[in-house]
Parts: structure tokens; sequence; C-alpha cells
């Protein structure tokens, strides 16, 4: 049986690896995929969450925290093909993947 | 250690190590998205292991759905892929991509529907057998087993798989195989 703190370990260090990739990146598609990660493990520690007080206090049946990520991932993707049709849009404008040039919206 | 237990571990090794690899390492789009789908995969893995079966499906699909999109929305950009340079004329890659959407937005939809059905306003609380965690009951409540029910999976996994095959068929027709 995984623990808690197994889990909430490895969802932290998936986290930050998705917040470097943050960092390190100026590549769109990069930092798009960084911050899947840091989504991706709000969703582990969701879970983990869920399925240790749940089991703890009988009130949750495991199914809740599933639902809800289920949602979070719903969403996810609908930014992500949003943000694609942005991306692509906005490349076409600038010929480039750089977020540094990204300045239209600055005053 | 339970053969569970190393599963979990291996998995928990290839994520963050694909996850690093990506971020770290890999320079190329399709080499960081292909990165990202490795780590995806595993953490579906890991999903399943610790008793989120609905949320391991919905990941799956989705991995599969968004690493296809990066990976075209990439190629498309950077154009390595073929005639998908050009913006403005008709890629033949967005066929793919199209399909294999449907199969996502397809398997997906079938889990919303499963769930939309199976769960009551007031969802019972099933007394959990013993040796049968209270997460795993909570699955079997919505209809959504390891065995008797991983019907969804199927159907959702199948669905992808038949979109692919038909895409690669038209690719293969087109001489981009």
């Amino acid at each position: 049986m995984v623990g808690l703190q197994t889990l909430i370990a490895v969802s932290a260090l998936l986290f930050c690896v998705g917040l470097l990739g943050v960092f390190i990146h100026r590549n769109v598609i990069a930092l798009w995929i960084g911050v899947e990660l840091m989504l991706s493990a709000g969703n582990l520690a969701l879970i983990a969450f869920n399925r240790h007080w749940g089991s703890r206090t009988g009130a949750g049946h495991g199914a809740d925290a599933q639902v809800l990520a289920f949602v979070i991932l719903a969403v996810c993707v609908a930014q992500v093909v949003v943000g694609a049709a942005l991306l692509i849009s906005s490349s076409r404008n600038r010929d480039s993947l750089d977020i540094e040039g990204a300045n239209l919206l600055k005053w | 250690m339970t053969i569970s237990g190393l599963v979990f571990y291996c998995l928990v090794a290839s994520m963050l190590g694909s996850a690093l690899v990506g971020v770290i390492v890999a320079r190329r789009g399709p080499a960081l998205v292909g990165s990202f789908l490795v780590c995806m995969f595993s953490l579906a893995g890991i999903f399943a292991i610790i008793d989120a079966h609905l949320l391991a499906v919905a990941q799956l699909l989705m991995s599969m759905a968004l690493g296809l999109l990066l990976y075209f929305t990439n190629g498309l950009l950077s154009g390595f892929a073929a005639g998908g340079g050009d913006l403005r004329g008709p890629g033949r890659w967005r066929w793919l991509v199209a399909m294999m959407g449907v199969g996502a937005a397809g398997g997906f939809g079938l889990v919303l529907f499963r769930l939309s059905g199976e769960v009551p306003a007031d969802l019972p609380v099933p007394l959990p057998a013993a040796g049968v965690s209270p997460a795993l009951a909570g699955s079997r409540a919505l209809g959504i087993s390891m065995f008797g029910d991983y019907a969804i999976a199927v159907v959702g996994i199948g669905l992808l798989l038949l979109t692919a095959v038909i895409g690669a068929g038209y690719m293969g027709r087109r001489g981009l195989g």
C-alpha cells in the first residue's frame, strides 16, 4: 500500500520539475508542458489526500476527488486547445515561438 | 515490497525521469512532447495503482489527445511535418489530428455519460468488503472496477486505436507513412 507521504513527495517532485520547465524555457510549447506537469501534480495530490482522509473519516468513497480531477482535466484540455489556436495565430504574425517577444498586449 | 509497490516505484521513476529529460535535456519539439507523453502515461499508471480507475482512464485519454495536439502544433509551427509548414494550405496531418481528437472526445464523452448515468444525487457509500479499500469500493459504486466494468476503458482505447489505424492508413495512402 502506497502511503500518503510517498504520494505527496512524488507530487511535489513533479510540481518542481514542471516549475523548473517554466523557469528555464522560453519556447511556448515547453512552457505549456511545464504547466501541464504542475496541473497533474496538483491532481495527484488531490487524489492522494482524498484517498487518505476519505478512508480515515469513513465519509469519503474515493470518487469525489476523481470527479473533481476529471473536471480539472477537461478544463485543462479546453485551455490547451484555446491556447493552441492563440499560439498558431500569434506565431503566424511574429514568426517565432519565443515567449519573450510576445508583447502585443503590453502598454 | 509487493508487486504493486514495485510497479508503483517503477512508474514514479519513469514519470519523474521522463519529465526531467523533457525539461532539461530535450531541445527538439518531438523529443519534448515524447517525454511529456511518457510522463503522462506513467501518471495514468500511478492513478490506476492507487485505485483511481476513473481518473486513470481520463488521464490516458487526455494524455493522448494533448500529446498529439502539442506534437502537431509544434510540427505545424516548425514545419517538420510534411506539408505542415504552410498553415494556410490543406495540411494532410490535420486529418490524423482530427480523427484522434474525435476518438479522444468520444472516450471522454463515454466516461462522462457513464458517470452521469451511474451517480445518483445522494451517492450511497458502499461498505467495503474485507481487503477492499474504500477508494476501490467507490470506484465500484460508479460502475468502474478493474475487470468487470472496465469495458469503458477498452472502448475508449479501442476508439483511439481505430482512429490511429485509420490515420496511419490515410497517411500511407498519401505516401506519408
